[in-house]
């Protein structure tokens, strides 16, 4: 069989399963789904970490990466 | 490689080879590597594939949480499969391999636009596999897979991603498997310390 045989024949059949249709093979297969949350756009206004630079600038060891701080 | 036919063997409990001979081999269902249907080895890798048949029998004749082998005696039996048409994918091919991913990313297309529903664990080799069973005409599957065939492995949960042993599945084996073809390849008693 070439792959070209079995896309016409899979697809021929495939195409005609609904995504939902699909979901219910699936889990007669043992595959589980969950129910999925929709996600929420990104939200800028979250608080980014806050870079701690003040040890370095503070550090009397002068071997400390200062390009940490940037 | 073109195969035509091919000689597989199966181990399982002797108590089931009357039924075998005279009623074909039992389709396994459930959570399989590659299916539902007959599992047999085929093709030498590091030992013959009725030495691998006989090796599973045994190993999975313990029951791990009962701490007890669930059969003492087992059997090893031969059955010559017929591999024609499309009725028999070669995962082991580049051209196997390909058709497998196509189908999966079709199914992976689909379940995009199911969007209520995702993936909770894995989707499967096994439902994939199912999958293409139903929308063609493949029944007989071919692949080379990493199997735990001793206790030691089993007891340390081992993994690999290096197959071990050649893997036939055979799905509908009243219609795949010729049983005038079934024969006991061998026999044999597990002992307790197997």
């Amino acid at each position: 069989m070439t792959v070209d045989e079995f896309k016409k024949e899979f697809f021929e059949n495939f195409n005609k399963v609904s995504p939902e249709q699909l979901v219910a093979e699936l889990e007669a297969n043992g595959v589980e789904f969950e129910e999925y949350e929709e996600e929420l756009p990104f939200n800028i206004n979250i608080n980014p970490l806050p870079i701690i630079v003040e040890d370095v600038y503070n550090s009397a060891d002068e071997s400390y990466d200062y390009t940490l701080a940037a | 490689m073109d195969y035509k036919k091919i000689i597989g063997y199966h181990g399982t409990d002797a108590k089931n080879e009357d039924s075998i001979l005279k009623n074909n081999f039992a389709e396994s269902s459930g959570k399989q590597w590659l299916g539902n249907g007959v599992y047999f080895f085929v093709e030498e890798i590091l030992n013959p594939p009725d030495i691998d048949a006989e090796n599973w029998a045994i190993v999975t004749s313990w029951n791990n949480d009962s701490k007890i082998n669930t059969y003492l005696n087992y059997i090893v039996l031969e059955a010559e499969i017929e591999l024609n048409g499309n009725i028999f994918l070669d995962l082991d091919t580049v051209e196997g391999l390909e058709i497998f991913n196509i189908v999966r990313s079709a199914i992976l297309e689909k379940l995009k636009i199911a969007k209520k529903k995702r993936l909770k664990n894995d989707l499967s080799d096994s439902a994939i596999i199912e999958e293409i069973k139903k929308q063609t005409k493949v029944k007989i599957i071919k692949k080379k897979m990493y199997v735990k065939l001793t206790s030691f492995e089993r007891k340390n949960k081992l993994f690999s991603r290096i197959p071990n042993v050649s893997i036939l599945v055979v799905s509908n084996p009243i219609e795949n498997i010729n049983k005038h073809t079934i024969k006991i390849k061998n026999k044999g008693e597990i002992k307790n310390d197997s």
